[in-house]
């Protein structure tokens, strides 16, 4: 019993010094605080995938009274670690993200042409910025056919990851 | 005897007759002496049975005398006789003629009566010994048949014993019979008039019941009579009301045909009226499925898009892909956690 207490703490110092990791790189000014901008950017690189509308959440919970556009490292470090030990917001699996791209896929043809990834991505859901896109279109379209074999491409990634 | 001897006979006696004349004479005198003595023996023997007793002058011939029995005497004596009688003969022929002819035909004769009666004797004998034989056959068939007699008396006996038993049983069976008869007789006798009195009274219970039958058959009778009588009323009330009723009805009838024919018409109307809302419900709802169906399709995809969105900005940010190569490039450290 005692055992696993010790490894959960251990388990939860490592976490937090991961965390800390994280938020120095973006706390330019090093008062432990943040962009609040740039907060979405830590939590993915913490290897959580949320969506905009769960972020928005997230930061809900850590902001001040008075949003001051930043974010304190003592708000955001406890909320940080419980969902890191919760394991909330894990990357979609490879499974369930080709099924996603199949339900975009109407005509289920095994692929999207490039119009239909950037209308969907630009203009449904929480769209994507111009630049997002390109970085996208970039990845995923085979440049011969122009359009997205969206398994081979999630299997690249996922490879790649 | 000597007279009437055969002339033949004659010639031999002569050749022997050559007795000298002295020789005849004291033959003579020996045959007197001897007749002599012969005629005193007779008288000697004649009066024996008188004076056995009284003559002792001859002891010894009287204790003979004693001896011999009456039988004896008396062949003595005719012995004697016949003895004196051929002697005699034979003297007179000898002192007539000087033969003894006549003594050998006494000697043949003698001969010839003695082989007869040995003759007499011996068929006697044969006779006794046949009569024996016979006796004793006699004999053995009496102690058969007294045997057998014997037997057939026992047989007797036993039958008569049976035939007593018999008897005495066949009484007896009689006896039980008889009474055993009276017995049932008895029996039947009271069986009979038993069944006799229940039959009686059988008989009378049913005359009872016929009687009341027949009682009750009549009131029966008069009440449904005057049933008759009422539903006879009442058939020809129920005839009136029947023909009213059925022009009644037959009005009604026509009446609800008509009122039936106008119902048809109302539900054909109707019918079609239904039938053109079915179809505009189905429309309906088949646009709202429709609708739905977008829908969640578009929802679906926009769930997806959101999803797609999320992983995407995730990959960026762990690859410092676009608008994050600037965080890369700065501080060096792009993905902490990989």
């Amino acid at each position: 019993m005692a055992g696993e207490k010790e490894t959960a703490e251990a388990i939860v110092s490592d976490l937090q010094k991961k965390i800390t990791e994280a938020f120095d790189v973006f706390d330019h000014e090093n008062n432990q605080t943040v962009d609040v901008r740039e907060i979405g950017t830590i939590i993915r690189s913490l290897g959580c995938c949320p969506t905009e509308g769960e972020l928005h959440d997230m930061l809900a919970e850590v902001e001040e009274e008075e949003p001051t556009g930043y974010i304190r490292f003592e708000k955001f470090l406890p909320m940080m670690t419980k969902v890191l030990l919760e394991r909330r917001y894990r990357p979609i699996p490879e499974d369930v993200l080709l099924r996603a791209f199949e339900v975009l896929d109407e005509s289920k043809k095994g692929y999207l042409t490039k119009d239909e990834l950037v209308k969907y991505m630009s203009e449904e859901g929480e769209p994507f910025t111009q630049e997002e896109t390109e970085e996208m279109i970039s990845a995923a379209v085979d440049p011969d056919r122009n359009v997205v074999l969206y398994k081979d491409y999630i299997s690249a990634m996922i490879i790649e990851d | 005897m000597t007279s009437n001897r055969p002339v033949p006979a004659l010639g031999h006696p002569q050749k022997m007759t050559s007795f000298p004349m002295m020789d005849m004479i004291s033959v003579c005198t020996v045959l007197e002496d001897s007749l002599d003595q012969l005629s005193i023996l007779g008288y000697i023997i004649n009066p024996a049975p008188y004076s056995t007793h009284k003559n002792v002058q001859w002891p010894l011939i009287s204790d003979n005398l004693k001896k011999i029995q009456a039988e004896n005497i008396k062949k003595v004596h005719s012995d004697r006789q016949y003895a004196e009688d051929v002697i005699m003969g034979m003297l007179n022929e000898l002192e007539d003629s000087g033969s003894f002819l006549s003594l050998l035909q006494a000697v043949e004769m003698e001969k010839e009566r003695k082989d007869h009666f040995h003759r007499a004797i011996e068929s006697e004998k044969e006779g006794r010994n046949k009569t024996e034989l016979l006796q004793k056959q006699l004999d053995d068939i009496k102690k058969e048949k007294e045997v057998e007699l014997q037997n057939c008396n026992e047989l007797i006996a036993h039958l008569k014993d049976q035939l007593q038993e018999m008897i005495a049983k066949t009484n007896m069976d009689i006896k039980y019979a008889k009474k055993d008869t009276d017995l049932q007789i008895y029996q039947t006798q009271k069986k009979c008039s038993i069944s006799e009195s229940n039959l009686q009274q059988n008989l009378k219970s049913i005359q009872n019941k016929i009687d009341e039958e027949i009682r009750t058959h009549t009131e029966l009778e008069n009440y449904q009579r005057q049933y008759l009588q009422e539903l006879e009323v009442k058939l020809e009330h129920w005839m009136e009301k029947y023909d009213k009723d059925v022009d009644q009805k037959e009005k009604e009838i026509k009446n609800m045909k008509a009122a039936r024919d106008k119902d048809l018409a109302l539900l054909q109307t109707l019918a079609e009226q239904y039938k053109e809302h079915e179809r505009v419900i189905i429309e309906d709802r088949l646009e709202k499925e429709k609708a739905r169906q977008e829908k969640r399709q578009a929802q679906l995809e926009l769930k997806s898009t959101i999803k797609i969105q999320a992983w995407w900005r995730g990959i960026m940010v762990r690859k410092g892909l676009g608008p994050y190569k600037r965080a890369k490039s700065k501080k060096g450290v792009p993905c902490i956690i990989n």
